[in-house]
């Protein structure tokens, strides 16, 4: 078996800056990630519940946390993070013949993880939408644009946010959180 | 960085004329009612007079004369549109520009200081070469500048390659400008009412009687006036003004905005557009700088719009013009255009006998006023419409032969 | 209290750090700040705050700024300034200062932190919500401190609660519908004349509120009356506070006039200070109270029924006297009373509440009478008010008065100020009357009142007071002038932010962009994209590389980046169904693993994109757009799925960067792919034109297509984007032996012309049929889709539209510029008005015809081929004659390789 890893370029050649203890941006690269349609608690999207050993979470902005991550992005639509080839085609097999739609998205967007003190302000340098705890707690999400960057941001954990950025847009998104840290990273 | 004490003068204006129109008692009825005192209507009220001795008209406005468009204005004059009948109805406004204020009698500083429109891309160079050479070929005055060229026109241009959207070319107007839209709006409204035009302020048409297919009148706040003729001149408010005369007309309202800053030393002295890196600029005779954009994307009968196209345009105005970071924004405000499917004027008549309709003229509608308002006139006066408003019939959205303006309007919608 | 040094109008000075910069020219004997813009009048300081008409000056030092009032102003080291007389220089020089944007969501959005704001605050933090509290000075306190109170520590304990975003210097210059707030933070002005590069200088605020309380207090208004511009002259709130707080100890003798109990307040302030108040000049015919007690007891005189009709200056145009006369509230002089010497003129002309943000979402105050102020009222949900913008102007013993001042005639008319920043005076405003204007909008555009930098904010509620007066109407029937945002003026690079210089748009690139520049490609910007335009080779001009790519493509092999197409995943047992509908072709024969080329049509009938869609599965299409189109047809399927085919079962999900494409060209490709996939067959029999098959390239799993947008033999190679860069690298030293070409945008575009292939956006601007492109091929007779109802339109369906044709120069060398236009040679075949009959939309040097050619749009083009045409250029006539739209391999043989 070839290592493919070895011929796969991120986006962002992993680069990465600043430093947790005021703010970090850094590429994860090459993470796996399925565009998942199905009509919400319809028999077929249990069927995938049960794969993935989560309940998809029905309102948009929300996530849950199984074999993968899910993350609410529309009434019918997931994205499922870290779903791996495998663990897609078990869902294909369990569902097959059925009304559904998985498409692998993993190089569509690149991920940028921003953590650390400063994460949320510089955040709310270049995010309209609300990043306070009473709005966005941990493992919310949502998607809009970010600096003109289609992007989709979900809270994993207290001061650490993954922004999924379209791809061919990741190196402007990337500048300008670089920017935005600029007054804030030691 | 300080430099020696300077007071500096600027430029200013002449004034008003002491008189400018009487306040005249609303009769029962007229030969021609024009609904909307705008430019646009008050333009054909004049001509209506002027051309054809048709005095005996009323123009109704429910809000402050010319309180519209010609109350804050980019006011860029040109006519290099790109289709034939757009080149048609445009040039013919520019050529009576060209006379106006000696003609009304009224100062407007009608000023041909040039418009330009750059191109940014290979696509864009295309299709603004188009454009060019389509005014070649309809005799419209127009020249293609280099970059270095463009810069010679207007040093603060920034031409240089590395921002985001370089400049690569751009079209020339000569003799499009610009001219001040209340004393164009005034110009027009005074010298009508000296030829007996009664303009009636404060009164809203809230109703068009319709007997057998045939106008008869308006209901208004101030009672029901009978009249011959009916012309509608309202603009963003078309729509609701053909919903009470029972019919449709496809147009969309939405707001455009248009902002001005403080006071400045004269830096521009042509009009300079880009579609790409959207805003369009001019620097009026006291020294403010004048700016426009894209409508907001939404319809809205507000007059007031979103922010964030104010900032767009402020940051494209910055990359073009970096002498401009250091300008404030005083002043933005928001209007409403109506717009139809192909971003050009709905001209002429109506399924009601007797019932005239100017509207869609969108974002493009100050530089039209003189044409707009001969050819609506005419049309008024001889109920058909005139050579140069056949193709801007509400006919054409049955045939399908639309007039595809939206690009080179310049303006996003 | 730091000593710094500043200079203003090229001398040098000394001031404390921190006081504004009026109160430091005021310490040093300058009371003339500037010139008035066209009468040349010297004019001073007349307000507090933003207010301020009059002393506005050009910053020099630090970022530069200006027009900036120097009440706003505070005094750092090295501060340097001059002096405007109403228009501003614009330094040619950049500005590199630090410009940015921030956004704040909170429960409750408090702005002006005066008292009434602090306590709105302590109100609002006590409950569990997000509160924003903002204020436009230095400090908090507003009205309470500039009258030299302290404000209750406990009050100021709520600047320290967890749950308070607090925020001085801090104007909110917008409200927007829905409790959306911007406001401008100015941040490092007041720490040091230089800006630093790292933090930045102004920050914008977007604040969405769910409740505004609006606590913006009120500024006072001055008096209208010959020479009522005189430096020296203060609204007296101003002139008590530079006095008695900031301690101004330059002026002697003082007159105060008044039409409320605020200028006996004021008047004592000044009276504490060791000034000689000479005459409270009160318009009111009487006033009683405490105040008035204490101003009798400090020996002052108070004259009833009376205003400052006029003043004297001195030899340096600065106040040295007042004239005072009986006048009566509608501004008539009745009589003379008496001259008093002073030299300084504190004016208490009423409050205004400063109402402007409610205005900008439609409020419309409301006058009243008994306050003699404009005052909100009918505020929306989620909007309310505090304080004297509220209307709480504090309870006084006696109401004000309704008067602005008086309305003299002839001369004296000419210098009585209404517009100070406009030289607008009380002759202009019986001008515009007398020319028969009573509207206040056409009032204010007559006379220019309330157009200038200060926006009529001293001057707004005087014009309409005397207005009132002049035409004998009630001010609330006349209404206010209508307010827009910004409340004060903003730098047009503080609204621009981060959006400067590279980061002004995005640039979007594909996997493989790092080598295009290593190359060293020009690019093409194709909408957001950066396209490499063409490979150059030893200083190459733009035809040189293209001729030579080129020839590469057609004889050689050659590679190009097609990754930017727009790429849609179309699945469900709907799909094909959906797609016959959206094309104007028969999607669904479309067998597994084949790609069809499809066009689709607005509801008009018109073309508006085109692409290979290529079958997946039973129920899997993947559709691929325009790179410009993408978005644009992403938008119109999710359109007709949702609102009007929801019963369709189809899902659409964006993969344009999932997928990375390299395209190899040429009759030696397939060679190369044998190469490049050793285990494929690549054999014409196995692997034939528009099919797909999967193989790993390069090691890596790609879907390959045989789809050709040149004509030639090609293979589109189609990776996952992380691998994108790899085939290419594979590609490039893999194609080594066969010459393996690189090329661009504009390769790809002659090539395809040679073939007569539209190119959607170029052949095409929205207003041609797919049957004027001379494609009724795709036009598909047995079934639905968007357009076809319109192509029975009459002039969708008339004889002599423009078709799609190709020209020929008669010279094979001259390049016809693509955009001009053409005329029938024998010009009595005129068509519809105009002399010409057509357009070109595409025209190259072609190395494989070795000579130019065009594509063009030409009425009733089809009938035309053959005929001889004139393209009229500036300096010649260019003859082309009319032909096909295909100049190379017109069967189509040289596809199979």
């Amino acid at each position: 078996m070839v290592n493919l890893s070895q011929f796969k370029v991120s986006p962002l050649k992993g680069q990465s800056f600043g430093n947790l203890e005021t703010v970090s941006i850094k590429e994860i690269a090459f993470v796996e990630s399925c565009d998942l349609r199905v009509e919400p608690n319809s028999p077929v999207a249990k069927k995938v519940e049960k794969v993935l050993a989560l309940n998809l979470p029905q309102l948009v902005g929300g996530s849950a946390k199984g074999k993968v991550t899910a993350l609410t992005l529309g009434p019918d639509w997931w994205l499922l993070v870290d779903a791996n080839a495998s663990l897609v085609e078990e869902i294909r097999q369990s569902t097959m013949g059925e009304f559904i739609s998985l498409v692998d998205v993993s190089a569509q967007r690149t991920c940028l993880e921003v953590s650390g003190e400063f994460a949320k302000t510089v955040l709310q340098h270049a995010w309209e939408q609300d990043l306070d705890e009473v709005a966005f707690g941990i493992n919310a999400c949502s998607q809009g644009l970010m600096a003109r960057c289609p992007t989709i941001i979900h809270r994993t954990d207290e001061k650490t946010y993954r922004l999924y950025v379209r791809s061919s847009f990741a190196e402007h998104l990337y500048k300008f959180l670089v920017d935005a840290a600029t007054e804030y990273v030691k | 960085m300080s430099g020696p004490l300077t007071r500096r003068r600027t430029a200013e204006l002449p004034e008003h004329p002491d008189f400018l129109w009487r306040k005249p008692q609303l009769k029962k009825s007229y030969d021609v009612i024009i609904i909307g005192a705008g430019g646009h209507g008050l333009a054909t009220a004049y001509y209506l007079a002027k051309n054809f001795g048709i005095t005996n008209v009323a123009v109704l406005e429910k809000g402050w004369l010319a309180g519209g468009n010609m109350a804050r204005n980019t006011t860029i004059i040109r006519s290099n549109y790109l289709w034939d009948e757009s080149a048609g109805i445009y040039e013919h406004s520019l050529k009576l520009w060209e006379n106006l204020e000696e003609e009304v009698g009224y100062e407007m500083f009608f000023s041909q200081r040039g418009v330009m429109t750059l191109a940014h891309s290979v696509g864009d160079v295309r299709g603004k070469q188009r454009n060019f050479y389509a005014n070649k070929v309809n005799s419209i005055d127009t020249e293609w500048l280099t970059p270095e060229e463009a810069k010679k026109v207007a040093p603060i241009l920034n031409i240089s390659d590395t921002i985001r959207y370089p400049i690569m070319g751009a079209t020339y107007q000569a003799r499009g400008g610009i001219a001040k839209h209340d004393w164009v709006a005034w110009g027009y409204a005074k010298a009508a009412d000296d030829m007996g035009v009664d303009l009636i302020q404060g009164c809203e048409v809230t109703g068009i009687k319709v007997d057998n297919g045939k106008v008869q009148g308006v209901e208004t706040n101030l009672g029901f006036i009978a009249a011959n003729k009916v012309a509608l001149a309202a603009a963003g408010h078309t729509s609701t003004l053909t919903q009470m005369a029972g019919f449709r007309v496809p147009l969309q309202s939405r707001t455009l905005q248009a902002l001005v800053s403080e006071l400045l030393e004269q830096v521009l002295d042509t009009v300079i557009m880009s579609g790409a890196v959207h805003v369009y600029v001019s620097q009026a005779h006291k020294g403010e700088l004048v700016m426009g954009a894209g409508t907001d994307a939404f319809n809205s009968y507000t007059q007031r719009g979103g922010v964030h196209v104010i900032e767009h345009q402020l940051a494209a105005a910055c990359e073009l013009f970096p002498i401009f970071s250091r300008a404030h924004l005083l002043r933005t405000w928001g209007g409403v255009v109506d717009i139809a499917p192909d971003a050009s004027p709905i001209l002429g008549l109506t399924p009601v006998e007797n019932l005239y309709i100017n509207s869609g003229w969108g974002t493009g509608g100050f530089k039209a006023t003189p044409g707009s308002g001969w050819v609506y006139a005419d049309t008024i006066a001889n109920n058909a419409p005139h050579a140069l408003a056949k193709n801007y019939s509400l006919k054409r959205f049955t045939t399908g032969h639309l007039i595809d303006e939206h690009g080179a309007a310049g303006v996003a919608h | 209290m730091t000593k710094v040094n500043f200079e203003f109008d090229s001398k040098m000075y000394s001031g404390t750090k921190g006081e504004p910069l009026v109160v430091a020219l005021l310490k040093n004997g300058i009371k003339t700040v500037t010139d008035s813009t066209y009468l040349s009048r010297p004019r001073g300081v007349m307000a507090l705050g933003a207010e301020e008409p009059c002393a506005l000056v050009q910053i020099d030092s630090g970022s530069g700024e200006p027009m900036v009032p120097a009440t706003q102003v505070e005094l750092v080291e090295g501060l340097a300034a001059r002096g405007l007389a109403g228009i501003g220089d614009l330094p040619n020089v950049s500005d590199d200062a630090r410009y940015d944007k921030a956004n704040r969501h909170v429960e409750v959005l408090i702005i002006g932190s005066g008292v009434a704001g602090l306590k709105a605050a302590q109100i609002a933090v006590s409950k569990n919500q997000r509160v924003m509290l903002i204020d436009d000075a230095p400090r908090v306190g507003g009205y309470f401190v500039a009258k030299n109170n302290e404000i209750d520590p406990e009050l100021l304990a709520v600047l320290d609660s967890p749950n308070l975003l607090h925020l001085q210097r801090t104007t909110a210059i917008g409200l927007y519908d829905q409790g959306y707030v911007v406001a401008i933070e100015r941040r490092t002005d007041h720490l040091s004349a230089n800006y630093d590069p790292k933090v930045a200088r102004i920050r914008t605020w977007h604040i969405r509120a769910k409740e505004i309380i609006l606590a913006t207090g009120a500024f006072q208004r001055f008096l209208v009356f010959p020479n009522n511009d005189r430096p020296g002259i203060m609204l007296s709130h101003a002139a008590a506070t530079y006095i008695d707080k900031y301690q101004v100890q330059i002026f002697k003798k003082a007159v105060v006039v008044t039409v409320d109990d605020q200028g006996y307040e004021d008047a004592l302030r000044l009276h504490k200070n060791s000034i000689q108040v000479q005459a409270i000049v009160d318009v009111r015919s009487n006033a009683v109270g405490a105040l008035v007690d204490e101003v009798k007891k400090a020996g002052i005189e108070i004259i009833f029924d009376a205003s400052v009709t006029n003043t004297q200056a001195d030899e340096k145009g600065e106040l040295a006297q007042v004239a005072i006369s009986k006048v009566d509230l509608t501004g008539k002089v009745l009589s003379a009373v008496k001259e008093i010497s002073c030299d300084l003129l504190a004016v208490s002309g009423g409050w205004t509440p400063t109402v402007h943000l409610a205005t900008f979402i439609g409020v419309k105050p409301k006058w009243v009478k008994e306050k003699a102020a404009f005052v909100l009222q009918d505020l929306p949900k989620g909007l309310s008010a505090v304080g004297s913008v509220a209307g709480d102007l504090g309870e006084t013993e006696n109401t004000p008065a309704s008067f602005f001042g008086v309305l003299p005639e002839g001369e004296l008319a000419t210098v009585s100020f209404i517009d100070l920043q406009r030289d607008a005076t009380v002759r202009d405003l019986k001008r515009a009357t007398g020319a028969g204007l009573t509207s206040i909008e056409h009032i204010k555009r007559y006379t220019t009142i309330g157009t200038s930098h200060d926006q009529g904010k001293t001057s707004g509620t005087t014009t309409i007071g005397l207005l009132s007066q002049l035409i004998s109407k009630e001010l609330e029937e006349i209404g206010t002038l209508n307010f827009r945002p910004p409340y004060i003026p903003v730098l047009f690079s503080a609204l621009a932010g981060r959006d400067r210089g590279e980061l002004s748009d995005p640039i979007r690139t594909t996997p493989i962009h790092a080598w295009h520049l290593d190359a060293k490609a020009p690019f093409e910007d194709v909408g957001q994209w950066k396209r490499p335009w063409y490979f150059p080779q030893n200083k190459e001009e733009l035809h040189q590389a293209v001729a030579r790519e080129c020839k590469a493509a057609r004889e050689g092999v050659a590679v190009m980046d097609a990754s930017t197409l727009g790429k849609i995943d179309i699945q469900g047992p709907d799909a094909a169904e959906f797609l016959d509908r959206i094309y104007t072709n028969m999607f669904s024969t479309l067998k597994i693993n084949h790609s069809r080329y499809g066009l689709m049509c607005g509801v008009d009938g018109m073309v508006f994109d085109d692409g290979v869609t290529t079958r997946l599965g039973e129920n899997h299409f993947l559709m691929t757009t325009t790179t410009g189109g993408a978005a644009k047809v992403l938008d119109w399927l999710e359109e007709w799925l949702q609102t009007e085919w929801p019963e369709l079962k189809v899902y659409c999900s964006s993969v344009t960067e999932h997928w990375s494409t390299v395209a190899i060209v040429g009759p030696k490709s397939r060679a190369l792919m044998k190469k490049l996939a050793p285990d494929l067959d690549v054999s014409n029999e196995n692997f034939g034109f528009m099919t797909n098959q999967y193989a790993a390239v390069a090691q890596v799993p790609a879907r390959i297509a045989r789809i050709s947008f040149s004509g030639e033999l090609a293979y589109e190679i189609n990776v996952e984007g992380f691998f994108g860069l790899h085939i290419w690298n594979a590609v490039m030293d893999a194609g080594k032996e066969f010459g393996i070409t690189p090329y661009g945008t504009e390769t790809m575009h002659v090539l395809r012309a040679e073939k007569g292939f539209v190119i959607v956006g170029q052949e095409t601007d929205g207003t041609q049929t797919p049957q004027d492109l001379g494609m009724d091929w795709i036009v598909s007779k047995k079934k639905e889709f968007i357009g076809k109802r319109s192509f029975i339109r009459s002039d969708t369906s008339r004889d002599g539209r423009h078709q799609l044709v190709g020209l020929l120069p008669k010279d094979k060398l001259k390049l016809l510029p693509e955009g001009s236009y053409l005329v029938a040679k024998d010009s009595k075949q005129a068509i519809a008005d105009s002399n010409h009959i057509g357009y070109i939309t595409s025209s190259y040097h072609s190395a494989a015809l070795s000579q130019t050619f065009a594509l063009a749009l030409v009425a009733d083009g089809r009938n035309r081929v053959g005929q001889n045409a004139i393209v009229p250029l500036f300096d010649e006539q260019v003859e082309v004659v009319i032909t096909e739209p295909i100049f190379y391999d017109k069967e189509n043989t040289r596809r199979d390789g």
